[in-house]
Formats: C-alpha cells, sequence, structure tokens
C-alpha cells in the first residue's frame, strides 16, 4: 500500500509515443536507491524517525517487429522499508498543555528488527509490469498496452488506447489516449501492519478505478525547435482514504484535469538542446499545482551531461489540516484552551495534500560506446511550506520530505 | 492566476506560437530528429520519476499527456 500510489500511477498510456517506428532493439536496465532524511527529533512525538529506505531495479526492451509493429516489454521490481507518519498531534507541555503551534508526528515505527522492531513498519515489495505493441502505418500509429502491479495489499490491472496522427508534411502531430486501471486494497496481515486507519477502514472489497484520457499536439517551429501542448482527465473513484494513517478519511471521487505545455530547442554551438517543461494541476479536493522542470543535454563526442532542474508547488486540500485528529469528531473552543476545531465530513493530515513546493536538482552523466550506453544519474529532492512564495494560511507540516537518489544504468542497442 | 487566465494564456501562446510557424523542409530536420530532442528521451528514468514523485506529491498525470513526436521522420 505505501508503494501503492505507483499503481495507481500505471501507464495505462505510455507517455513515450513514438511518431517514428525503432530501427533497431534497445534493451535497458536500471538500479535505483534512495534513502528519504530522518527527521528532525523536535519534529516527533513518537516513534522512529527515520523513513522509507528505497531500492528499485528496472528493466525494459523495445524492439522493431516486421515492417509496421514495435513491441516494449517493461518490468519493475521495488522494495521498500521504514517508517511513515501515522499522525499528527500538538507537542505536549507540563501541565496537560498543548502547543498547538507546534505539530509533532507520531511515526508508524521501524522496520522488522531495528531497535524499535517491537513497532512494526512498513517492509514491502512490489512487482509490475507492462506490454505494449504499436502498429505504424503512413502518416501515423496506433497504440495498446497492458499493466499489473502487485504488492503485498495490492494489486492493480491496468490497459491503455492511444493514437497519434502527422499533418502538414509531418510538421504537425496530434495524439490522443485513453486509459482504464482497477486496483483492489487489502490487508495483508492484521497483526504485522497494526498502525491502521481507524477513521475510515478498509472495507472487505476495497478498491478503486482510475479512468482518463489526454489529447496533445506538437508542432515544429523551425529547424531547432519544436513545441506541444496538451490536455488531461482523470476520474478516480473508490476507496481514496489511506490505510495507514489514522486520522483520514477522504472523499470517494475525484476529478483532475492537467495542461501541459513541453519546448524543445537545439544549439548547434554547444551540440546539446533545452528542455522546458510545464504543467498546471488542478483537481476536485481543492489541489491546484504548477510544475516547471528545466534540462540541458549537452553533447561530447562520447559523453553525455544532464544537469536539471524541477519545481513543484501545490495548495491543500480543501479537507487538509495538520490535526486532522480533531476533525474527526470536532473540539469547541470552550473545552480545548480557547482553540476551535468544528468537525468535518473529510479529514487527513497527510503531508502530500498540504500545501507546499519542492525542488529538485539532478545530474546525469551518459557514457556512449556504442552498442552500449552507460548512465549515472543523481537527484536531489527537498520539499518545503517556506518554498512557496507568499504567506501560507497553514501551520508547516512536520514530516515535509528529502531525499537523494541515486541511479545506475545500462542501454544495449543492436 | 485563476484557472481561467491559465487557459486564455495556454491557448493564446499556443496559437501565437502556431501562427509564427514556417515551413521547415525535411532536410532541415536534422537537429529535430536528434535523441536528446526527444519529449522524453530517456523513458526509463521517466517512468522512474513519474513513480517517485506521485508517490509523494498530490499532483499526478499530465505527462501522459506528452505523445506526440516531433514529425522528424
Amino acid at each position: 500500500m505505501a508503494l501503492s500510489a505507483a499503481a495507481v500511477a500505471l501507464p495505462g498510456v505510455s507517455g513515450n509515443v513514438q511518431a517514428a517506428m525503432p530501427t533497431e532493439t534497445t534493451i535497458g536496465y536500471r538500479y535505483t536507491s534512495y534513502s528519504e532524511s530522518s527527521l528532525g527529533a523536535g519534529d516527533v512525538a513518537s516513534g522512529d524517525r527515520g523513513r522509507y529506505d528505497i531500492k528499485v531495479n528496472q528493466w525494459s526492451l523495445l524492439t522493431p517487429v516486421g515492417a509496421n509493429w514495435s513491441f516494449a516489454l517493461t518490468l519493475q521490481d521495488e522494495t521498500l522499508s521504514g517508517a511513515s507518519p501515522w499522525y499528527v498531534q500538538p507537542k505536549s507541555l507540563e501541565g496537560n498543555v498543548n502547543d498547538y503551534n507546534t505539530p509533532q508526528v507520531v511515526m508508524s515505527g521501524a522496520s522488522p528488527g531495528s531497535e524499535d522492531g517491537n513497532l512494526i513498519g512498513i517492509d514491502e515489495h512490489r512487482t509490475d509490469g507492462s506490454v505494449a505493441s504499436t502498429y505504424y502505418y503512413n502518416g501515423g500509429s496506433i497504440s495498446g498496452n497492458l499493466a499489473f502491479s502487485t504488492e503485498d495489499d495490492y494489486e492493480s490491472v491496468s490497459f491503455g488506447l492511444s493514437t497519434e496522427r502527422e499533418f502538414d508534411n509531418k510538421q504537425t502531430v496530434v495524439a490522443a489516449g485513453f486509459s482504464y486501471s482497477d486496483d483492489s486494497i487489502f490487508y495483508e496481515d492484521i497483526n504485522r501492519t497494526y498502525r491502521l486507519n481507524t477513521s475510515d477502514p478498509l472495507p472487505d472489497d476495497a478498491g478503486k478505478t482510475n479512468t482518463s484520457f489526454f489529447v496533445s499536439a506538437s508542432r515544429i517551429l523551425g529547424p531547432n525547435s519544436v513545441v506541444l501542448g496538451g490536455f488531461s482527465f482523470a476520474s478516480i473513484e473508490g476507496h481514496l482514504s489511506d490505510a495507514y494513517k489514522k486520522f483520514d478519511k477522504r472523499p470517494n471521487e475525484k476529478e483532475a484535469y492537467t495542461i501541459n505545455l513541453s519546448y524543445r530547442h537545439y544549439v548547434k554551438s554547444i551540440k546539446g538542446s533545452w528542455h522546458f517543461d510545464y504543467r498546471y494541476y488542478d483537481d476536485t479536493w481543492g489541489v491546484t499545482s504548477n510544475t516547471l522542470s528545466v534540462a540541458l543535454y549537452k553533447n561530447w563526442e562520447k559523453l553525455q551531461i544532464v544537469p536539471s532542474m524541477r519545481y513543484y508547488g501545490q495548495t491543500a486540500a480543501s479537507f487538509y489540516d495538520v490535526y486532522s485528529l480533531y476533525r474527526k469528531d470536532g473540539i469547541p473552543a470552550a473545552e480545548n484552551n480557547g482553540v476551535d476545531y468544528a468537525k468535518w465530513n473529510y479529514f487527513s493530515d497527510d503531508a502530500r495534500l498540504s500545501d507546499y513546493a519542492a525542488f529538485a536538482f539532478g545530474f546525469k552523466v551518459v557514457f556512449k560506446q556504442k552498442p552500449v550506453d552507460w548512465i549515472l544519474g543523481v537527484e536531489y529532492y527537498t520539499a518545503d511550506e517556506e518554498f512557496l512564495p507568499g504567506n501560507s494560511d497553514y501551520l508547516a507540516h512536520p514530516a515535509m520530505l528529502q531525499y537523494t537518489r541515486f541511479t545506475f544504468g545500462v542501454d544495449h542497442r543492436f | 492566476m485563476t484557472k481561467r487566465t491559465i487557459c486564455v494564456v495556454a491557448l493564446a501562446s499556443a496559437a501565437l506560437l502556431l501562427q509564427g510557424c514556417a515551413d521547415v523542409p525535411v532536410y532541415k530536420r536534422g537537429n529535430l530528429a536528434k535523441p536528446e530532442m526527444g519529449w522524453s528521451p530517456d523513458p526509463m528514468e521517466a517512468a522512474l520519476k513519474k513513480h517517485i514523485y506521485h508517490a509523494k506529491e498530490a499532483s499526478s498525470g499530465g505527462a501522459e499527456a506528452a505523445g506526440g513526436g516531433c514529425g522528424c521522420n
């Protein structure tokens, strides 16, 4: 379940629709390892301060088949262990007094075998895979794919269809697609994962579906530049509350749309290209976000370096409160030192639903030794409410995320 | 910015960009065909990032809409 967010994002429609049929077979492998930074002592009320350690293995195959077809296969194996936020409470002071200006997080515990092993945390294993095939004809293509994801307490299957068509002497390409996923959520071992959601526990047949559509168009602007604009819509229904957060009850449906713009510009003097990508996101839970990514792909003869930067900023969900424990039943001011917490139908203290912004700085090196490319990459990610422009109406969440990711990979073409 | 403002700016930008397009002959599209000019030059890295960001942020989607090639070939 901790990994289940990924299952929701299963690529029912591939993000890598190619206008042209591949002319060679590519086999790829990536190994990624990253650890989320431990929380500060003052941010944790109880439980382990350490967070997730994650390791990912990826394999991929893309090959032409006959004169008009291509076939793609991806596999991913992911392990995750560590502690995660269970709920947030105000810092307790002497005399049974709460410091409401200092929220502290109660963690889920630690991994089995650690010094806090009696407080059992997360220890999960996820496997997912997809198969895709594309048919190419003069002036366009049609693609379809099937995907699955399975972990200890989550299963997902999805499929997608997409098509694209070239116009104006192949200077304009219009693409459209549809995807659908059906997910099942369950408690794998009630004894192992006892720190559960007591506000909206999983029903026996918990699940959710995700239906999405997209349309996009790209256009050549000149010999060195091309632009793309797209729109997508997604409708998600089912049990959307987090099964491992104590006070978390979310609406059982959400609709979201995105607008995205991308621009690529080749600079001959540096033998490289600039990448600019922007996405606007809006959903019916009240979250809006802006994402801006910039990367430079610079080539030397057998070397490519890719510095990159990404900014992400979002507003809070309408039912977010860092003290969601008080929103479940409500506490009138007269009974709570003058602090009023009205009862809400939906509530969550998930940091991912708060208002915050994040920066990611990446650097990748590709050593090109035909027919093999060797890849080394690193990314530093840091999130904080203070990165948002302007003042916030919310207290800063004590479990904001930082991590450093390392990736090693190899691609073989033949 | 309001949603309406963002939509208007996006559509106006797209219209202006497309209006300013000149025909680019096929023989001048060599730079556009280079791998590093792709929308997603490293699909495995893109899939990994999408997976990570989706697990740690409230927003997702949009990357799916990045279909469409450069029409170089």
